[in-house]
């Protein structure tokens, strides 16, 4: 399952047709990812400090309008996540809840009251876990909490919240290890994933490949969900299968095998040369590609 | 026991720094620090610092202890080894901050390289222009010497990498405390540089100041080298731990704790993978060369 992310408040253009209630740019952004083949439109409009009710009312409308797609609300602001989630056509998903006691009082009761999907990530009053096992116990928490709402495992998403290559290279393996835990630790429980975040900071050009690498290896782990970049087309094709021979390369990767590059495409050198990055084979730097 | 020893992929490869005469061995290790049952270690080197004009941003002791040869560079660096015991000298060109002109400052750094009968390390100011426009003037000027120049950075190490391959010198790459940076730094030095010429410069910092993450860095670093036999981080690391040591406020209030906290942040640093510490006072060295060897 893919969330598009392109409508998010960091990006000028959003922003400006957001606080200018100029529906048609933001409209045609949402049509552009459904037509690109996303299965969920995350609508990202951060804090909003200001009149946040009127704000996500009006966002939530005018995509209604021309998308089907079900809607992923994507705001820290409890008050403008209950404005969206009242006049959600389809059964949205609340991007996100998180451990955190202000979290659990003032989120994850919305995804009962309005019958809503809800991510929780592992997040909690001690800060991002650091590594699998403070991750899964961080979420086991949380989950009961929410199970004591009397929100199912069915309905709850887990973060396990990605660190960027260049910050927390030996972080990553320890997501795609937690992700592999989650049907064990959590009976039906769903998960999805910010993917962008693997290569933040990362030189712009540089980013996708590591995205789609890190969208195979954990839909491998079994990921049900990720958080994309719905305008990149290779990761979509990816995702549909349409690359077996890249995703085989990763999958090798994985399982620790050193492959032979010298009768590998350019392409899948570089697919190669990345998996070994995110598997933590290799040291990362933004030259990745060039040794 | 053998059960329990491990062999090591990766090395350091050999550098020699120094002319004909006065040259010292950096690197050449395989196995990790200090770890003498399971392979052969590098020798640490001990580098004293001088300063090429009046060390006014040194603590008061230092000022008092060095006051008969701090008004010459020659005469400090000279004394520093032949007194102190110094393995090399490690020059810092202070005169940079005032408006002395690049060949001066240069004519100086020569002096110096021929007065001592060990390797020269200079170091600029770590502001990228002043560096570029001053040390490849150094390096010609220099020429033939083998000095260990720096810092070279992201931002300027065209420049002064070029003028130290021209002239036969090694440089001394620096990075901001991260691994990847040191990485990509070497790879784009790797490209037109001799590997075997690039000692890495993580910005060490003291004790209490944050030592752990100059620590985990150096580790990593030094890790994937030698563990991982990963080729582009295969360098000696040079931990500068003078000026860091001698700015704490515990060395402000307290000539003594001064050298403490020069010793022990040395030792840490050295336990860490340094291969060359640089030091401000002669105790600290003696102590700490005592300890290791
Ligand atoms: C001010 C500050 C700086 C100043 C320090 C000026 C100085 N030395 O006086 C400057 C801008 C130079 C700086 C640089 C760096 N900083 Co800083 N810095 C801080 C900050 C915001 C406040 C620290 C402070 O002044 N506390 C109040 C004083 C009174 O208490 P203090 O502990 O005695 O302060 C001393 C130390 O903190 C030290 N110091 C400050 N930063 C760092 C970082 C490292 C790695 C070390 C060894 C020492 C050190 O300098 C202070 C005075 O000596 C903290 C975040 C925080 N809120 O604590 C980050 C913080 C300590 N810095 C950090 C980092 C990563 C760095 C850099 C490595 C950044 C970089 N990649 O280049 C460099 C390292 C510089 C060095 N060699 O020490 C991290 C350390 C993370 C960690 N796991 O250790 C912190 C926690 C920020 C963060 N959240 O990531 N920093
Ligand atoms: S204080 Fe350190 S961590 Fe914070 S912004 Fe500055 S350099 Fe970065």
């Amino acid at each position: 399952i893919l969330i598009g992310e392109n409508i998010q408040i960091l990006s000028k253009a959003v922003s400006e047709a957001l606080s200018g209630r100029n529906a048609q740019p933001l409209q045609d952004l949402a049509v552009k990812q459904a037509e690109a083949g996303v299965h969920w439109i995350d609508l990202n409009i951060g804090p909003a400090r200001k009149n946040p009710t009127e704000t996500m009312s009006w966002l939530v409308n005018v995509i209604q309008e021309k998308v089907g797609l079900p809607l992923s609300l994507d705001t820290t602001n409890p008050v403008a996540m209950e404005a969206g989630l009242a006049i959600c056509r389809q059964r949205p998903l609340i991007n996100s809840a998180a451990g955190t006691q202000e979290s659990k009082d003032k989120m994850l009761p919305l995804a009962k009251q309005y019958n809503a999907n809800v991510v929780i990530s592992v997040f909690n009053d001690a800060g991002i876990p650091s590594d699998a096992a403070a991750r899964a116990e961080s979420i086991m928490e949380t989950i009961d909490y929410a199970n004591g709402l009397g929100i199912p495992n069915e309905d709850i998403w887990v973060d396990p919240i990605l660190m960027p290559v260049g910050v927390g290279q030996s972080d990553i393996l320890e997501v795609v290890e937690f992700v592999k835990m989650l049907p064990d630790i959590a009976p039906g429980i769903k998960s999805t994933i910010g993917l962008s975040n693997v290569s933040s900071g990362v030189p712009l050009h540089l980013r996708h490949i590591l995205n789609r690498v890190m969208m195979v290896v954990l839909d491998l782990a079994g990921l049900h969900s990720a958080i994309v970049d719905s305008f990149d087309k290779e990761l979509l094709a990816l995702n549909a299968g349409e690359k077996p021979g890249i995703v085989s390369i990763i999958k090798q990767v994985m399982e620790g095998e050193d492959l032979s590059i010298t009768s590998m495409s350019q392409e899948e050198i570089e697919y190669y040369k990345t998996a070994r990055v995110i598997m933590g084979r290799d040291i990362y730097s933004p030259s990745w590609l060039e040794i | 026991m053998e059960g329990f020893l491990n062999t090591y992929a990766g090395e350091i490869a050999v550098q020699t720094l120094g002319p004909e005469g006065k040259t010292v061995l950096l690197g050449g290790q395989n196995t990790l620090p200090f770890h003498y049952f399971e392979g052969s270690p590098a020798k640490p080197k001990f580098a004293l610092e001088v300063t090429d004009s009046e060390p006014d941003d040194w603590a008061p002791w230092l000022q008092d202890f060095y006051a008969d040869v701090k008004s010459s560079a020659v005469d400090w660096a000279k004394k520093s080894v032949d007194v102190f015991g110094a393995d090399m000298i490690f020059l810092n060109l202070n005169s940079m901050g005032s408006d002395l002109p690049a060949a001066e400052i240069a004519a100086g750094v020569k002096r110096v390289a021929e007065a001592i009968s060990v390797p020269l390390i200079v170091f600029g100011l770590g502001e990228k222009e002043k560096d570029s426009t001053v040390l490849p003037v150094v390096a010609s000027v220099c020429s033939g010497l083998k000095l260990l120049l720096g810092p070279v950075l992201k931002e300027n190490f065209q420049e002064i990498a070029q003028a130290a391959l021209d002239h036969g010198h090694s440089i001394i790459a620096q990075v901001p405390m991260d691994v990847n940076l040191a990485k990509d730094l070497n790879i784009k030095l790797g490209k037109f540089f001799p590997m075997d010429r690039v000692v890495i410069d993580p910005l060490t910092c003291a004790t209490g100041y944050g030592l752990e993450y100059a620590v985990s860095t150096m580790e990593r670093i030094r890790l994937s080298a030698i563990v991982h036999d990963d080729k582009t981080l295969q360098s000696p690391i040079i931990a500068r731990v003078g000026r860091e040591a001698w700015k704490t406020k515990e060395a402000l209030q307290d000539a003594n704790k001064g050298i403490l906290w020069e010793a022990v942040t040395a030792f840490s640093l050295l336990l860490s993978g340094a291969d060359i510490v640089t030091l401000r006072h002669p105790e600290s060295l003696q102590r700490v060369k005592s300890l290791v060897n």
